[in-house]
């Protein structure tokens, strides 16, 4: 643990070497990506949880990764997909576009992309996610994804062309 | 046009979730580590210790409470404004500096009566020191010279120094005022004797660690009056700080030739010593109630610091100081700086409780923000190669409630559902709005359920924050996906409506009938007596029917896993004729089933709805 107490100097060294650390800096940044991923504040922060908790079980490991930070963002979305599979009928469970592009039911921007977001397939909405707000490059996504480039390329594909028809302002 | 990186992040909007600690996340590993243990274990005990868990669930709730227990929820914290720090100091001039903690700048305020100024200082009302925000964070008092000889007095100042009025007057030294959380009164240490020799010019007001300034503790109204000692010799007192709630008042007390911290009720009874080695400075009450942080200085006749941590430097000299925080009871002191052979001179709490700020004497000139545990956090470089001291952080009160429209929009909802309430750690408290497939369609904090069961769902918004008014009601109107705001008087009566209707009498012909609804297809009642007075025998019962000649009769296959269910509550029926049924509440936990809502068709259970962690009090729509 990098203390105040343990470190005459203050000065913290390699970031990813305490968890705590890395838990402090990097837990905001996955939930908000997750909220787009699961569409609920409460269940992006409690997968974002529980996938840092996974991390912090076997941190001897995941501490000597290249990336500490995508192993949590692969086991949140890991988890999301599980609960996601475990809920009767949840690929029922997007909503007509129709209903989307009603403008009465818009109660602000950012609940328009959230339903956009949400009426997505989860393999798109997470293709999305991994490659516009994660920062991670087709390759890199797919890796973290389990898929093929071109299996990424096709859902990017397909969940632009979805986003644009609701949002009607995303240039490819 | 937008690039998908904007629009993505337009769609995340405003949600930032803060960590709380890792608290949650050790937990969730605890509980990863437990079940690995359990695997082994039998399926019974497994389903044992669900049924325990779940019952330990159930207590959590109220049932049918027209409101939450007060204690779970808690006045809000003020949120973190600006540090006000105090440089140099001693023979040399010193200054007041503001320090902004989001952004790390640092802007010179005030410098003292000594002549030196700094660009941007204002000279024509010097501020003296031992810095105190009033709880609103409207005001700061503070100890400075009257003008007279070693005498000096509590003032008052607005924050932009066009106010500064004399609190405390007459002879003697007044210092270290600290301001009650109501804002009222303020405790201040006092000393009345002849000044101390040597004392001038470098004399720091206050006397606050030498037995040559036998200082005790007053209190006295924000408006001047009522001035009242509270400590008595040969303890005295100096260094108050206010328990939040009050009651209480931390203080540093003589104890032979050292200091100690001690706690008192804030009329002055019932004097408790906390510390006993050391010499202990600088209490400071956290804003949740339940630690104490202090300094304690360690020389050779005081006792020896505890181990150096491996790698730390030694101390140098014959002293050192370091930061510590225990228990508000004087248990499980913890040693949080290794700073030595520099000492802390000050120390603070941020108002909403999540950090603890300190400075160094050396000529670091830096604040060092950590986490209660210890955590460094970040470090303010205020003004390099002076000595910093006094710290103030000031509160900048929570925002009154946003909620003051009468409509709250919500997302599309599905034709049923159900809102379930929830609470969490931290006094978060909420309600999600779940379809009957357990998938969360929309969560609004700070609003809980009020009544439950059929009927209107009608939702509070709980009041939050300083200055919040009066609880708002709203009724839910899922077809048009919004909340609209009613009268308490309308709440009052929506949340008690019951449909009820007189049947015949319940299974074994006890108790009454509260509640009943036919089902769409008009095949079975779903119908809830209560054979007792309470709620805790409350069973419902399937019955079946023929449209046209309503013969309730009672089937023993529901009756029969819910019997054992000490209390049970009908929801409504889906669209598909599937029952929705309640079980548990606070005399839950004996049944056969865990606490939850269940689907029935006909009288087979078909599944638990998923609810959200921590949800407890539910009512549904559409049913």
């Amino acid at each position: 643990m990098e203390t105040a107490a343990g470190s005459r100097g203050l000065e913290i060294g390699d970031e990813e070497a305490s968890f705590e650390v890395f838990f402090e800096r990097r837990f905001a940044s996955v939930a908000r990506a997750l909220v787009l991923v699961t569409g609920d504040e409460a269940e992006a922060e409690e997968v974002t949880e529980e996938a840092f908790a996974r991390a912090w079980d076997r941190w001897d490991r995941v501490k000597t990764m290249a990336s500490p930070v995508g192993y949590v963002y692969r086991t949140a979305v890991n988890l999301n997909r599980n609960r996601v599979r475990g809920i009767a009928r949840e690929l029922r469970r997007q909503r007509p576009p129709d209903r989307l592009a009603d403008p009465a039911e818009t109660a602000g921007d950012r609940d328009r992309i959230r339903r956009a977001l949400a009426a997505l397939p989860l393999n798109q909405r997470e293709a999305i996610v991994f490659v516009g707000l994660f920062g991670l490059d087709t390759e890199e996504a797919a890796a973290a994804l389990g898929i093929k480039p071109a299996s990424l390329r096709s859902r990017l594909h397909r969940a632009r062309a979805e986003l644009r028809k609701h949002i009607g302002e995303l240039d490819e | 046009m937008s690039d998908l990186r904007s629009i993505l992040e337009r769609g995340v909007g405003s949600f930032d979730p803060q960590p709380e600690g890792l608290e949650p996340i050790a937990k969730r590993l605890r509980r990863r580590q437990r079940n690995r243990r359990i695997v082994s274990a039998t399926i019974a005990l497994l389903v044992a210790a669900a049924g325990i868990s779940f019952a330990v669930i159930g207590l959590q709730g109220t049932k049918r409470s027209p409101r939450t227990p007060s204690s779970q929820v808690t006045k809000p914290l003020p949120a973190n404004g600006d540090i006000w720090v105090r440089v140099g100091g001693g023979d040399g001039p010193s200054f007041v500096y503001r320090a902004n903690t989001s952004t790390g700048s640092v802007t010179p305020l005030w410098h003292d009566r000594s002549g030196a100024s700094l660009p941007g200082t204002l000279n024509q009302s010097a501020v003296g020191e031992q810095y105190a925000w009033a709880p609103d964070g409207s005001q700061v008092a503070f100890s400075d010279y009257t003008g007279a000889h070693e005498q000096t007095a509590i003032y008052l100042m607005d924050p932009a120094g066009t106010k500064r009025t004399q609190l405390t007057s007459g002879k003697g030294m007044a210092s270290f005022p600290a301001w009650s959380p109501d804002g009222t009164r303020i405790a201040y240490a006092s000393y009345t004797g002849p000044p101390p020799p040597n004392s001038a010019p470098s004399y720091d007001p206050g006397c606050e660690y030498t037995p040559e300034c036998p200082s005790n503790i007053v209190v006295i109204n924000t408006d001047g009056t009522e001035t009242t000692q509270l400590t008595r010799d040969p303890i005295g007192g100096t260094m108050p700080s206010w328990s939040p709630d009050g009651s209480k008042i931390a203080f540093v007390g003589r104890v032979g030739d050292s200091t100690q911290i001690f706690v008192m009720n804030a009329d002055g009874s019932d004097v408790v010593q906390l510390t006993a080695s050391g010499r202990a400075t600088e209490p400071k009450w956290s804003p949740d109630g339940k630690k104490i942080a202090f300094l304690r200085t360690f020389t050779p006749s005081l006792g020896s610091a505890p181990s150096l941590p491996t790698g730390a430097t030694p101390p140098v000299g014959n002293s050192e100081t370091e930061l510590f925080v225990m228990n508000s009871d004087g248990s499980g002191v913890q040693q949080l700086t290794r700073v030595a052979p520099a000492s802390p001179a000050a120390v603070a709490w941020s108002p909403d409780g999540t950090q603890i700020v300190f400075d160094t004497n050396d000529d670091a000139g830096t604040l060092t923000l950590i986490r209660p545990d210890g955590v460094l956090i970040r470090k303010i470089d205020v003004a390099p190669h002076f000595p910093l001291g006094d710290i103030a952080w000031r509160p900048v009160p929570a925002p009154p409630p946003t909620t003051t429209k009468s409509i709250v929009e919500l997302p599309p909802l599905p034709v049923q559902g159900i809102v379930a309430m929830w609470s969490r750690p931290n006094n978060r408290i909420g309600v999600s709005f779940v379809k009957l497939d357990g998938h969360i369609v929309a969560t609004l904090r700070n609003f809980i359920v009020l009544g439950s069961g059929p009927g209107p769902v009608v939702l509070e918004e709980y009041p939050r924050g300083a200055g919040a008014g009066p609880s708002k009601f709203y009724v839910l109107q899922s077809r048009q996906h919004r909340l609209r705001l009613i009268s308490p008087a309308q709440a009052s009566s929506s949340s008690t409506s019951r449909r009820v209707v007189g049947l015949s009498t319940p299974p074994g012909g006890v108790g009454r009938w509260t509640w009943s609804e036919l089902s769409p297809n008009r095949l079975e009642i779903l119908a809830q007596w209560s054979q007792q007075v309470g709620e805790c025998s409350t069973p419902v019962a399937m019955l079946e029917t023929t449209w046209g000649n309503m013969l309730p009769h009672p089937l023993p296959v529901v009756t029969a896993p819910l019997a054992k269910a000490s209390a049970s509550y009908a929801m409504g029926w889906t669209s598909g004729n599937r029952a929705v049924i309640e079980i548990g509440g606070p005399c839950g936990g004996t049944g056969t089933l865990s606490d939850g809502i269940y689907l029935f068709k006909g009288t087979q259970m078909l599944s638990r709805v998923r609810m959200p962690q921590g949800s407890y009090n539910y009512a549904m729509w559409g049913g």
